[in-house]
């Protein structure tokens, strides 16, 4: 790992997007203009390989939500989560009541 | 090439998300994946701990802490994907208000029914628990004596509790959430095939050309073997869904049929689809004489409420499970009535939905796979029910091969696996015995090394008469353990709580987080959590799943397995047992109860030992360090001769260390080898040679069809509460929101229960979307906003609020009307009435 940086990872996570086919090309469309979205590969059933990068797991969670409330996405897989620097719950702004 | 570390594990990120679905990615990116791993990681295997689904998920650990998760893609229930929930599995463990010391009611320094919570040791703790217990023992006898356990308790865990309560303390009071869930579908399996769970698995989701969702809604509930249907949905020319529900949800957008029915109707719809078949001859004469008995059920059999309840008064034969034989003629006359006209009229929905589903079902080259959860399970005719389905299931045939599979999923990540076969019930005891019978009770004392006579015949009293009997002071010592029954138990300002808070009671209650229970407990005892012990679950598709601790519990926060087996050396076997029972075996005379029941030869057979995976990874085992003995593995593998030479056959599970090397195994598993669908030849060992299909739950290897007829449910709505009421969870919370309300990704999602509703009849109440409703029925009343436009639309008439917000105890408005012969409450279908509030 001599390669590696050590710079701020924040939260990565890789997912999979289920569309419904007739919505595929929309989908992808407006995936492409959400922030931190990145999309990898397509196959031939309409599933999208993408990448969800945010400073925080909670935004993370907030861009999964947007992509979940997308017309035309059937259902958004969690495959890989990696997040550090974010060990506290305690998050801002945040309490359990 | 010099990537950051970042880009390293984004590309291993893709590179997962990819596998999951077997693609590759393009270019270079896939060369760097096998360095995206951070070494300083520990990756080890272990079982979602929500639903009972069973995701396998790889746990990274580093420092004693979880840093990282993975759907595993060499589980083959999840195939390297996950839900949401999943995804932020490990944040459950890390709350901030996680307990970490004993907490006791007290005053003036001691304890006080009405006192503070004050930290105490666990010394201190077990000694007050003892004292009661034995003041309780004492006074009353065992029978004054109750546990409430779960279907999230490792194997081990149910089994130990299971052993405590019915072989030490000689009581059969010990009753699981479960009870809540599973119970009807338990009640069906043993009247339709004598053996309890599914006969399918979830390859069925491949095989199958069509789905049926029969109250279940999978893509919240159950997103991953929703994806998998999704899969075959679009992949497979032909393949159909159809959906069923009393509101519309999430899976209606794959729909190719989809139903909203008015509540209860389901029983009508599955009569009429059983006289489709029978009017139309499409039924399969050759597997009905070879596998089939005809069987009509008691009927006007109550509603499991108090006996002085009005509508249990009324009923002509409350509780009766009795069932008559009858022939195929028989049982087409009682089908008769339910005819197309009379299904769509009851039910609301229309003809050619009714007629097209029954079709389906009547096609004979339709493999057809059948779904369904709490819709069928939480019903006032839940056993009922479950059974009508299955009646449609054979008399096509359709049934115990690939795709053709009647399958009833759980909630709970081992309700199949420590409730149902453990079996924590109050009338069962491992492997489908029950206590009534004298055989299985003799089998149990044999395998525990105990005198015979030590298990109590008398069924103890299930979960919703725990509260009962607590608010009526029958039963006074009480322990909790691994749920929260306080928000989760129907009726909860008649029964529940008064049950918690009867000053003659002394109530314990197990949990890693302060929850609606903890805080109308007596004494509140803290808990460590999946992955913090090691441990075991059963999945809905009879798959066991072990996994080894991974990391330390917060420091004074122990495992409800040493709670459990710790609590027991407080007690002298002559403490609890009788002078006969001990003159039979007088050389437990002085012992305690650990001794007798955990340190029989069994239990304590493996010694400690260096806990590791096959990379030589090292991994702590605290009970096994405490106790000195390898408790996890002893305790599985005595539970495990239940199934090997046990009276019922076919519940052989693999062995302890086999299920540490395999993703799981779905039981019966003989010689090593899984059993996919049971019953079937090639398939199932059980299965004698030639026979093709056997049913050998029942002595003449058939299954039963049980008419029942549609009865009413026990609340309907009126002029005064004048809508439904049907409650359930939402994808982003688990259950009572303890642990999920707890990750704030989860808790932000979803911060608050909503109540979801009709336009209509928002706008007839002069109410609007966003506005703070009041929702009464007439036990209670909560507050919440309305949403008309959200995930769930229910039809005019109905509301549907989710049960995780303690601040929102929808269990208030509740009825704990019951299913008579399961006694699982239905929390779908009360009446109730809606205003500003």
């Amino acid at each position: 790992m001599n390669n590696v940086s050590e710079a701020d990872v924040g939260c990565i996570v890789g997912a999979v997007v289920h569309m419904v086919p007739d919505n595929h090309g929309l989908v992808k469309e407006q995936l492409s203009m959400l922030e931190g979205v990145d999309i990898h590969v397509e196959d031939e059933r309409f599933r999208l390989v993408i990448t969800i990068e945010a400073a925080t797991s909670r935004a993370a969670v907030s861009l999964t939500e947007s992509i979940q409330d997308i017309n035309g996405v059937m259902h958004v897989a969690m495959v890989y989560q990696h997040c550090e620097g974010l060990n506290k719950t305690q998050e801002e702004g945040w309490t359990w009541r | 090439m010099a990537l950051s570390r970042r880009e390293f594990i984004k590309t291993s990120a893709a590179a997962a998300a990819a596998a999951s679905i077997q693609v590759t990615l393009p270019g270079q990116a896939q060369a760097s994946v096998d360095d995206g791993r951070d070494d300083f990681i520990r990756w080890d295997k272990a079982p979602c701990r929500f639903c009972g689904v069973g995701c396998g998920v790889l746990v990274g650990t580093k420092d004693n802490r979880i840093v990282a998760t993975q759907a595993d893609p060499k589980a083959e229930v999840n195939r390297g994907i996950n839900c949401i929930k999943g995804y932020f599995l490990s944040k459950i463990m890390y709350g901030e208000d996680r307990l970490t010391t004993p907490l006791l009611r007290m005053r003036d320094g001691k304890y006080h029914k009405e006192g503070e919570f004050t930290p105490v040791s666990w010394d201190d703790a077990f000694d007050i628990m003892a004292e009661k217990w034995k003041q309780t023992l004492g006074s009353k006898g065992p029978e004054a004596i109750g546990m409430f356990g779960s279907g999230q308790w490792t194997i081990m865990e149910g089994y130990a509790a299971s052993k405590l309560m019915k072989a030490g303390f000689r009581s059969n009071n010990i009753d699981p959430n479960a009870r809540h869930c599973m119970a009807s579908a338990v009640g069906a399996f043993m009247r339709a095939f004598g053996s309890d769970e599914p006969m399918g698995c979830y390859d069925d989701l491949e095989h199958a050309d069509a789905f049926v969702l029969w109250g279940s809604n999978m893509a919240e509930m159950h997103p991953i073997l929703w994806t998998r249907i999704a899969d075959t949905r679009l992949s497979k020319p032909g393949a159909e869904v159809h959906v069923l529900s009393t509101y519309r949800h999430r899976c209606f957008d794959l729909a190719d049929n989809g139903m909203v029915f008015t509540p209860q109707t389901d029983m009508v719809i599955l009569n009429y689809i059983a006289n489709y078949i029978i009017q139309n001859e499409a039924y399969d004469q050759r597997f009905i004489d070879a596998h089939v008995n005809f069987k009509s059920a008691t009927t006007d059999i109550g509603y499991g409420l108090r006996p002085d309840h009005p509508l249990e008064k009324k009923a002509k034969n409350p509780g009766v499970g009795k069932m008559s034989g009858i022939s195929l003629d028989d049982y087409a006359r009682l089908v008769a009535p339910y005819t197309l006209e009379h299904a769509a009229e009851l039910s609301g929905v229309p003809k050619e939905n009714l007629l097209r589903l029954a079709k389906l079902y009547a096609d004979p080259n339709k493999k057809i796979t059948s779904l369904w959860t709490m819709g069928f399970n939480q019903h006032t005719r839940g056993v009922w029910t479950n059974g009508l389905l299955y009646n449609i299931h054979l008399l096509m045939g359709k049934i115990s091969e690939p795709g053709n599979s009647p399958f009833s999923l759980t909630g709970q990540p081992s309700a199949c696996g420590t409730a149902r076969e453990v079996g924590t019930f109050s009338h069962r005891l491992p492997a489908d015995l029950v206590v009534k019978k004298k055989a299985h009770r003799d089998f149990a004392e044999k395998v525990w090394k105990l005198p015979e006579g030590t298990i109590p015949p008398k069924p103890g009293y299930h979960a919703v008469q725990h509260n009962r009997m607590l608010k009526d002071g029958v039963i006074n010592a009480y322990w909790s353990m691994c749920n929260n029954n306080v928000q989760a138990a129907a009726n909860m300002n008649e029964e529940t709580l008064p049950g918690y808070r009867n000053p003659e009671n002394f109530v314990v209650v197990s949990d890693p987080y302060p929850t609606a229970s903890t805080m109308a407990a007596d004494l509140v005892l803290p808990t460590a959590m999946w992955v913090e012990k090691e441990g075991a679950y059963g999945n809905a598709e009879r798959r066991t799943q072990a996994w080894r601790q991974q990391v330390k519990p917060p420091e004074g926060a122990k495992s409800d397995l040493w709670q459990l087996m710790e609590f027991s050396k407080r007690f002298k076997v002559e403490d609890v047992w009788t002078d006969d029972l001990l003159a039979k075996m007088p050389e437990h005379r002085h012992k305690t109860l650990y001794d007798v029941l955990y340190r029989n030869g069994n239990v304590d057979e493996f010694p400690a030992q260096k806990i590791t995976d096959a990379d030589g990874n090292v991994y702590d085992n605290d009970e096994m360090e405490h106790f000195g003995f390898y408790a996890q593995k002893g305790l599985f593998e005595e539970y495990r001769l239940f199934g090997t030479t046990g009276p019922k056959k076919g519940h052989n599970l693999a062995s302890f260390d086999q299920l540490h090397r395999e993703r799981g195994m779905r039981w019966p598993v003989v010689d090593g080898k899984e059993t996919k669908w049971r019953y079937r030849e090639g398939s199932d060992p059980f299965v004698p040679t030639g026979k093709g299909l056997y049913f050998y739950g029942h002595k003449d290897g058939k299954a039963n069809i049980i008419f029942a007829p549609y009865e009413p449910p026990a609340e309907s709505p009126d002029e005064t509460y004048d809508m439904w009421l049907c409650t359930g969870r939402v994808l982003e919370h688990w259950h009572s929101g303890s642990m999920t309300q707890r990750v704030p990704e989860l808790y932000k999602a979803v911060p608050d229960a909503q109540v979801f509703m009709h336009p209509n009849d928002a706008k007839k109440r002069k109410l609007k979307r966003g506005q703070l409703a009041k929702i009464q029925s007439r036990r209670g009343e909560i507050t919440a906003l309305i949403e008309t436009r959200g995930r769930n639309k229910p039809p005019e008439g109905l509301v549907f609020v989710p049960w995780f917000d303690a601040r929102r105890l929808i269990n208030k408005v509740t009825l704990d009307s019951t299913d008579p012969l399961s006694k699982q409450t239905d929390y779908k279908k009360c009446a109730i009435r809606i205003t500003k509030a």
